[in-house]
């Protein structure tokens, strides 16, 4: 266990360094596109479509679970992976932890943990814009639990990724192919029920998708389903499994 | 303090490493010697655990390397070629994180930095980004994280790769220093007057083998200590002698400018393969 903590600690404590010297930098840069959903999708289209809302509920009351999960969700991951991408492969510097007497295990907790945190700080500064800009939204305790475990979940996936990049070209298949996607499919601006037929069950294989819909019911203080939770656990799960299975595989 | 035993590593069809065998005493300066794609970085690589041998077997300070991950990790320090420092930490910051990493106690880590810090003369830097260094306050930087949690044996591989004359004259009194500290040192280098300069033995490689072994008097002896260097219209003429006096008497006899010099380790590099260091 001592092994285990102060192999991964070191990890967070570099993390630290980083939110240190730039945190009014990542505060803006954080606030900025959740600021703009809510905007546009909130204030401008969203006055338009409560009609189009299942259970009544008004757009913008849908919307803010869904932005909050899409800036844990693109934060957590993105800062863990443009991390490991550059430490691995531009600076080298990964290669300080492959050295040094720390197990795989301390190094991906390290690393998961690391994108928990940055996911955490950016739903954190959405969830603080909301309170501001959305009045009468409360946000259930409980929610703020289910928040950390999104968060992790999506730095375990961050940690993956950044594993199997192998060029720049990479970053932008990763972002293309998962990130963009994920953000308009996953019922986080537009509620799976309006989705095309078959489009409404594919999107449940995406991990963001038992993100939001956790997130979502966990802010409401409405009843988390079994199904979301068990897909959530799963994805982590499975990142975890991958994860350690890159790391075991020594760069040659 | 190092014993190779038939250690072999293979890139597809090509070998990189070919059933080495070594052993490196204790507070020694290893050399080896050879050109680019000789398979000196794939050696330490394989030492230093980052690459996993096809065949045979390593022990660094009586730990199988490929078993005794963690006390290997704990015996060794690696510079390795390329810079691998954190650009967005400070000197002092990049010491600190492999003090952790280390699991060094507080007190002592913070003893430790600045001694190092000054050991590599960059006390008055420590607060300033990597990322503005030169490549010399890099390399140094690069050593002192190296020493930070006092190792036996260390691996340097090219580390004056891309210096000015200067700052490798400096590292090379850095190395000197480490060493007479008890370090025993592996460095690679393709820099013939480093491995004279520097090492109480050399090793040869080429195309993954090693195909001499010795101090740097002993391959010159082999070969012959002077050399008759001239020019006979195709190229440069070399033939060696035993004596000053034999390579005397050759010249004698021969027409047109030549020189008389002592052997190089490049010399007996050339003697061994048929070609230059660099070639």
């Amino acid at each position: 266990m001592r092994e285990l903590f102060f192999g991964w600690y070191p990890i967070i404590w570099e993390e630290m360094v980083y939110w240190r010297r730039r945190f009014w930098l990542y505060l803006a840069v954080y606030m900025l596109s959740p600021l703009i959903f809510l905007l546009t999708f909130g204030y401008g289209v969203g006055q338009r479509l409560t009609m189009l809302m299942p259970g009544g509920v008004s757009y913008l009351e849908f919307l803010v679970p869904g932005v909050v999960a899409l800036a844990v969700f693109n934060n957590g991951i993105t800062s863990v992976t443009v991390r490991m991408f550059y430490n691995r492969l531009h600076f080298k510097s990964f290669e300080a932890y492959r050295l040094a007497p720390v197990g795989n295990l301390a190094v991906w907790l390290g690393f998961a943990v690391s994108g928990t945190f940055r996911g955490l700080l950016a739903g954190g500064i959405v969830l603080g814009l909301v309170l501001i800009l959305v009045p009468g939204f409360a946000c259930a305790p409980a929610g703020l639990l289910w928040l950390v475990a999104v968060a992790f979940s999506c730095g375990a996936f961050g940690v993956f990724l950044g594993l199997c990049l192998r060029s720049f070209d990479d970053q932008t298949v990763i972002s293309e192919f998962v990130i963009v996607p994920m953000t308009f499919l996953c019922g986080t601006l537009i509620p799976l029920e309006r989705l095309p037929g078959a489009l409404q069950e594919l999107v449940w294989f995406l991990p963001l998708t038992p993100a939001a819909e956790v997130l979502r019911a966990g802010f409401t203080g409405g009843p988390v389903s079994l199904p979301a939770v068990e897909l959530l656990a799963g994805w982590t799960v499975l990142f975890f499994v991958l994860g350690i299975w890159r790391l075991n595989c020594r760069e040659e | 303090m190092i014993e190779i035993k038939g250690l072999t590593k293979n890139y597809g069809n090509l070998q990189a490493v070919s059933d080495l065998n070594l052993r490196i005493e204790q507070e020694e300066i290893f050399g080896l010697l050879g050109p680019n794609g000789a398979g000196k970085t794939t050696t330490v690589r394989m030492l230093t655990m980052l690459t996993r041998p096809a065949a045979g077997e390593a022990y660094i300070a009586g730990h199988e390397v490929q078993r005794d991950l963690a006390r290997v990790r704990h015996a060794i320090g690696v510079v390795p070629q390329h810079m691998n420092l954190d650009q967005e930490l400070t000197a002092r910051e990049n010491l600190e994180l492999h003090g952790r990493l280390y699991k060094m106690p507080a007190a002592e880590r913070g003893r430790r930095v600045e001694e190092l810090l000054a050991f590599v003369e960059l006390g008055e830097r420590a607060g300033e980004l990597v990322g503005r260094f030169s490549g010399g306050m890099k390399r140094r930087l690069m050593i002192a994280r190296a020493l930070m949690h006092r190792p036996r044996v260390l691996f340097l591989d090219e580390p004056t790769v891309g210096l000015d004359p200067q700052t490798r004259r400096r590292m090379w009194d850095l190395v000197r220093r480490m060493n007479r500290d008890g370090a025993t040192i592996l460095l690679t280098t393709h820099y013939i007057e480093e491995a004279d300069a520097l090492c109480h033995r050399v090793g040869i490689m080429d195309r993954g083998r090693l195909i001499a072994l010795g101090s740097p008097g002993e391959l010159k002896e082999r070969v012959g200590r002077f050399v008759v260097e001239g020019f006979d219209g195709d190229g440069a003429t070399y033939a060696l002698f035993g004596t000053r006096e034999e390579a005397v008497a050759y010249a004698g006899r021969t027409s047109g400018g030549v020189t008389i010099r002592e052997t190089t380790l490049e010399d007996v590099f050339i003697q061994l393969t048929g070609r230059r260091v660099g070639e």
